[in-house]
């Protein structure tokens, strides 16, 4: 994507980490607690 | 420069005032509870998910993310950004997977501090004051030279940029953090950390739009390729391993750091009990990401100045080169926030190991409050000027020999009574072998072998987890939270 295995794979976790963050706040805002 | 002086005194005595009046706001909370120590050693449990995020990603990235890292850049290329980075999901699992278990058991156990948390859980009387003298021991002998070294480069940083000696750069900074620290406690910690992150934020936002908009992501990995190929895709994963993914064992490092060092895990402790951990993730997760591209001056800087004669240089002449004077005065501030927000955490679970830990394993029957809140205050005063006089006086050798075994080898000792413990709870015993074993194995490999600093940790980690499931089991496990209080 970049031309870097590192820089890739920075961009591939930046976007898995914002996403399950989101996925994991959409859950907990549907639950009383988490 | 030197024209601007004053303008960096100006900045210097407005940050100065607001973080010494949120010392001054928060030091009501201290009171708040009848002086229960709580109040001073966990915020009275009173941090809302913004504020509570903001100081977990503070003293999680200290100084080193702008001044070392940009180094590690410079030298090495693009892995230090990835390395750099695991940090960042580190912290947000952390926070999402293991904050509420911890938080919510150490409320029952009616703990305020991680090695008393560590004592409750798994025994009462003589041994559970051993399990918490030992680990608070640990805590104060390996994170006062994390303290020390934090002393150090705030105080050159501020001495350049104040144009001061040293000494009194060092000693004005630890005075601030000082003041602030012994007026509120923790809570003074977390406000002035969630102000100083704000600051840090905008800084890598200044550093981003400065280097992208003079070389977009694709000219400057262009560029750099041209420099030498191995800056953009490295053969190895020097300097975290031999190995192409050995990059990638700093999440399984950044994780037990996130987790298990006291003066990380402490502000889970801290929260309203109604907060959701997922919302604080929510908050984490993008002040640390935008956090983690702070090394890219390092690839900048490489590609623009490639002759420095030190990678550590990158960050210093990158300020004086490519921002304007009054912009590269508002970033330097915000790398003393870097570095003071991880040294106020330091100073404060310091002196909560040794005035509220060490005192309640040596004299478990003292609970004057008011006394106690003495003496967790004189603690953060006394730490605080020994950590700069070390800085100033001690061997130069003790310091090195002690700052190698670090925090690594502190979440190795730790690994066993607190994260292990979650899913299979131990006895004293077990507690106790696993930290003295942690400890000899992480030191050992750090000192006497070539093993680095996440490698090193981490086979102490496994060593103290065996050692502490194994003399668990040997001297007949306690049942879990046995030792209940009420």
């Amino acid at each position: 994507m970049l031309g870097s295995w590192a820089l890739d794979w920075f961009v591939y976790l930046t976007i898995a980490t914002v996403g399950v963050t989101f996925v994991a706040f959409l859950i907990g805002q549907s639950r009383n607690r988490d | 420069m030197n024209d601007y002086i004053w303008l960096n005194w100006l900045i210097m005595g407005i940050s100065i005032s607001g973080l010494l009046w949120l010392g001054w706001k928060s030091s009501k909370t201290v009171h708040a509870g009848g002086d229960d120590e709580s109040g001073f050693l966990i915020a009275g449990r009173s941090l809302g998910p913004f504020v509570g995020a903001s100081t977990i990603v503070a003293t999680g990235y200290s100084g080193w993310g702008f001044m070392g890292s940009p180094g590690v850049a410079y030298e090495y290329g693009a892995v230090e950004l990835l390395g750099n980075f695991m940090f960042a999901p580190a912290m947000v699992i952390a926070v999402l997977l293991f904050a509420r278990f911890l938080s919510d058991r150490a409320e029952r156990m009616q703990s305020c501090t991680i090695p008393e948390y560590a004592a409750r859980i798994h025994a009462d009387g003589t041994l559970g004051r051993w399990v918490q003298g030992v680990a608070a021991a640990m805590t104060i002998v390996l994170l006062l030279v994390f303290l020390t070294s934090q002393i150090k480069a705030v105080g050159i940083l501020a001495a350049g940029w104040l144009d001061l000696p040293e000494a009194w750069g060092a000693t004005l900074m630890i005075a601030i953090i000082i003041i602030y620290t012994v007026a509120g406690g923790l809570l003074a910690v977390a406000w002035t950390d969630a102000l100083m992150l704000i600051g840090m934020m905008i800084a890598a936002v200044i550093i981003c739009v400065q280097v992208f908009s003079d070389l977009p992501p694709w000219a400057l990995i262009d560029a750099l390729n041209q420099i030498e190929p191995q800056l953009v895709n490295p053969t190895t994963s020097q300097p975290y391993g031999n190995s192409v993914g050995s990059v990638f064992l700093v999440l399984p490092y950044a994780f037990m750091f996130s987790a298990v060092l006291p003066y990380m895990a402490v502000r889970f402790l801290a929260f309203k009990p109604e907060v959701k951990f997922t919302t604080v993730a929510m908050y984490v997760a993008p002040f640390a990401c935008i956090l983690s591209l702070i090394p890219v001056v390092g690839l900048y800087m490489r590609v623009r100045m490639p002759d420095l004669a030190a990678a550590d240089q990158a960050m210093p002449v990158y300020l004086q080169t490519y921002l304007h004077p009054a912009l590269g005065g508002f970033v330097t501030l915000c790398i003393l926030f870097a570095m003071q927000s991880t040294a106020n955490s330091l100073l404060h679970t310091v002196a909560s190991a040794a005035s509220h830990d060490l005192r309640r394993a040596l004299f478990p029957n003292h609970r004057n409050a008011a006394a106690v809140l003495f003496l967790n205050r004189a603690a953060v005063f006394f730490f605080g000027v020994a950590g700069l006089v070390m800085m100033l006086y001690a061997p130069p050798f003790l310091l090195s020999w002690l700052g190698i075994l670090g925090t690594g080898t502190l979440l190795a000792a730790l690994v066993g009574p607190i994260f292990v413990s979650s899913f299979w709870c131990g006895n004293g015993w077990g507690a106790l072998a696993g930290m003295i074993s942690g400890f000899v194995t992480s030191g050992g490999l750090l000192l006497w072998s070539d093993a680095g600093w996440v490698v090193g940790p981490l086979v102490g980690c496994l060593v103290s987890t065996c050692c502490y499931v194994g003399v668990s089991i040997l001297t007949g496990r306690a049942p879990r939270l046995a030792h209940q209080p009420g």
